[in-house]
């Protein structure tokens, strides 16, 4: 847990303070967002949690124990730090990279090589190809993974991160964000998080903290700030298409309408039966083993029919254009299926499908959240 | 021009070549250690310790090395501290190659991202290790190619201790020319032996560049 008591910094020559009287607390396993407009105070607010900066005035205690009395080498091991790509050291390979909190507390050899291997498994890089390369033969997206995996490295209970995926293209940022989310299930860390975005911030965020000239605005979970944004401010910040935003903290399990699924091996007139019977426009297939195969329309089957072409099921199904996981959120989902020309999604997990999104039941599942 | 000539004072110019590599490397020791000190009393906090080197590379960039190796030579006596030529050139060479040296460790220690140092000091390393694990190791690289340049300067500079009675491997074809009067013959001769040893500086840091840029 992370609590700041009447936190205040002043920087000399300047009369505004940089950040002004903050009180709030972080629980345990969470992800705290520090958003806010540039010069709002997050980035001074989080580097005075590792001591990077020291407060003017006022108590900062992480996990019960007021950080102005623990040595700030020692404090700062047990905080893992994320930063845009340049906090990666150029001329150490990734190995030694991750390494370095690790060697610095004299683990010995063979743990910590284990451990680099295990973290590079965890953030989805192959040990045996990455392991040993340096960072300037990994892509943006791979050496921001190699930068979480270095904070991650002792294990420390908190993580303080300073807009860790800013620098990447959309399409590599939601990725990330995703696969962030994912481990972030099973590691349970105490997460302070900066970044001036309100998307990120909304999908990320198990609480929001709205930062405005050194002081707090607002302190809620995201579904609050859109429904109930403190003020003006707050309400400018989330934009006016707050339900838009909404999709952010949606997720595919949500909205998934059921799916009929047909076995590979019925003829085309016991589909085009059990389709009518269900009242479904169109079905997944699965093969003998249960695997998905693909899904069929129902005007496919019936052409088929009507033309007595000799064909099977699975020769009909085809690989859907827009497949998602359970935790996909919805704005990434519908973001694929504009992109992909689709008003259908499908979702897939362990080679089974497990439903299927309409724009229908987008809009419903926003509008019945709102 | 009589080429036979160059062959018969090869051997006496190669003997002056020997004063002029150890009067360099002498330099060369002596200028890196004390153009360290002076880089990291530039970078420090302590505003004593920056105006002291400020001031060094000020004095000694602005004024002429033949002024400084008399002022060594001719003046300290004067002051009762009378050197001999040798140790004269080799603190005049010094000296001046460290106020250079100075600056160009400054210039390579700074061109490092700031973000490098945060990144350092945010997982825990001191400013000690900070800097001799991540910054200095970095700086390296990109110090090569100007102290290359300045140690190649230095080599050919040290031609200036000739004028303190050092017996170089300038002052020696001054006097060879002096005995035979074939003054083209010597200069190309020794021209030549300036040439190899710039050479050999010049494959050697660009082996040592090429060895350390390894993660470019």
């Amino acid at each position: 847990m992370i609590e700041l008591q009447s936190v205040t910094k002043k920087y000399p020559g300047s009369d505004i303070p940089a950040v002004n009287n903050l009180s709030f607390e972080i629980p345990e396993g969470e992800i705290c967002i520090l958003v806010g407009p540039s010069g709002c105070g997050k980035t001074t607010t989080m580097k005075m949690i590792n001591r990077l900066i020291v407060p003017t005035s006022g108590k900062i205690k992480v996990n019960g124990t007021d950080i102005s009395t623990v040595n700030p080498i020692e404090l700062r091991r047990n905080i893992g730090y994320v930063i845009q790509e340049i906090g990666l050291f150029p001329h150490m390979t990734i190995r030694e990279n991750i390494a370095i909190v690790p060697t610095e507390l004299k683990w010995p050899k063979k743990k910590i090589n284990q451990r680099v291997e295990e973290l590079l498994d965890l953030v989805g890089l192959d040990p045996a190809i990455y392991a040993d390369r340096y960072p300037r033969d990994l892509s943006g997206g791979q050496r921001q993974r190699v930068g979480v995996a270095r904070a991650m490295a002792a294990d420390p209970p908190v993580m303080l991160m300073d807009e860790p995926f800013g620098a990447l293209d959309p399409i590599n940022r939601s990725r990330i964000q995703n696969e962030f989310l994912r481990i972030q299930e099973k590691v349970r860390k105490t997460i302070v998080f900066v970044t001036h975005d309100i998307d990120e911030a909304i999908k990320m965020g198990d609480r929001i903290a709205v930062m405005r000239q050194g002081s707090l605005v607002q302190y809620a979970s995201p579904g609050e700030i859109l429904s109930d944004p403190a003020d003006e401010f707050v309400e400018n910040l989330v934009g006016k298409n707050r339900t838009i935003k909404r999709l952010n903290l949606l997720k595919v399990e949500e909205a998934m309408e059921d799916i009929l699924i047909l076995d590979s091996t019925i003829s085309l007139a016991d589909a085009a039966s059990a389709m009518d019977k269900a009242g479904a426009d169109i079905a997944a297939v699965k093969d003998s083993q249960g695997r998905f195969q693909g899904v069929v329309p129902k005007k496919r089957i019936r052409r088929a029919l009507a033309r007595s072409w000799q064909t099977t099921l699975s020769e009909l199904a085809d690989e859907p254009d827009v497949v998602v996981d359970l935790d996909t959120t919805l704005h990434d989902v519908l973001s694929e299926m504009m992109q992909a020309g689709e008003a259908a999604a499908f979702v897939v997990e362990a080679n089974q499908c497990r439903g299927m999104l309409t724009l229908g039941s987008i809009v419903e599942t926003v509008s019945n959240n709102e | 021009m009589d080429f036979a000539v160059i062959w018969k004072y090869l051997p006496v110019l190669a003997k002056g070549a020997v004063t002029t590599v150890e009067l360099t490397a002498l330099a060369v020791v002596i200028g890196t250690l004390l153009g360290l000190v002076i880089a990291f009393a530039a970078i420090s906090k302590n505003v004593i310790l920056k105006g002291f080197a400020r001031f060094y590379t000020w004095l000694i960039r602005g004024t002429p090395l033949l002024l400084q190796l008399f002022l060594i030579y001719y003046g300290l006596p004067q002051l009762g501290l009378t050197l001999s030529p040798f140790a004269a050139a080799v603190a005049g060479l010094s000296i001046n190659s460290a106020a250079y040296i100075a600056e160009i460790v400054r210039a390579a220690i700074q061109s490092i991202d700031k973000g490098q140092m945060e990144a350092a000091r945010s997982i825990g390393m001191s400013y000690f290790q900070a800097m001799s694990r991540v910054i200095l190791p970095q700086a390296y690289l990109r110090m090569i190619p100007p102290l290359g340049n300045e140690f190649i300067a230095l080599l050919k500079d040290s031609s200036l201790v000739a004028t303190i009675s050092m017996v170089d491997l300038m002052r020696t074809a001054q006097q060879m020319y002096a005995t035979t009067f074939r003054p083209m013959e010597i200069f190309i001769a020794a021209g030549a032996l300036y040439l190899l040893l710039t050479t050999f500086f010049t494959v050697t840091f660009g082996r040592l560049e090429r060895k350390l840029a390894v993660y470019q």
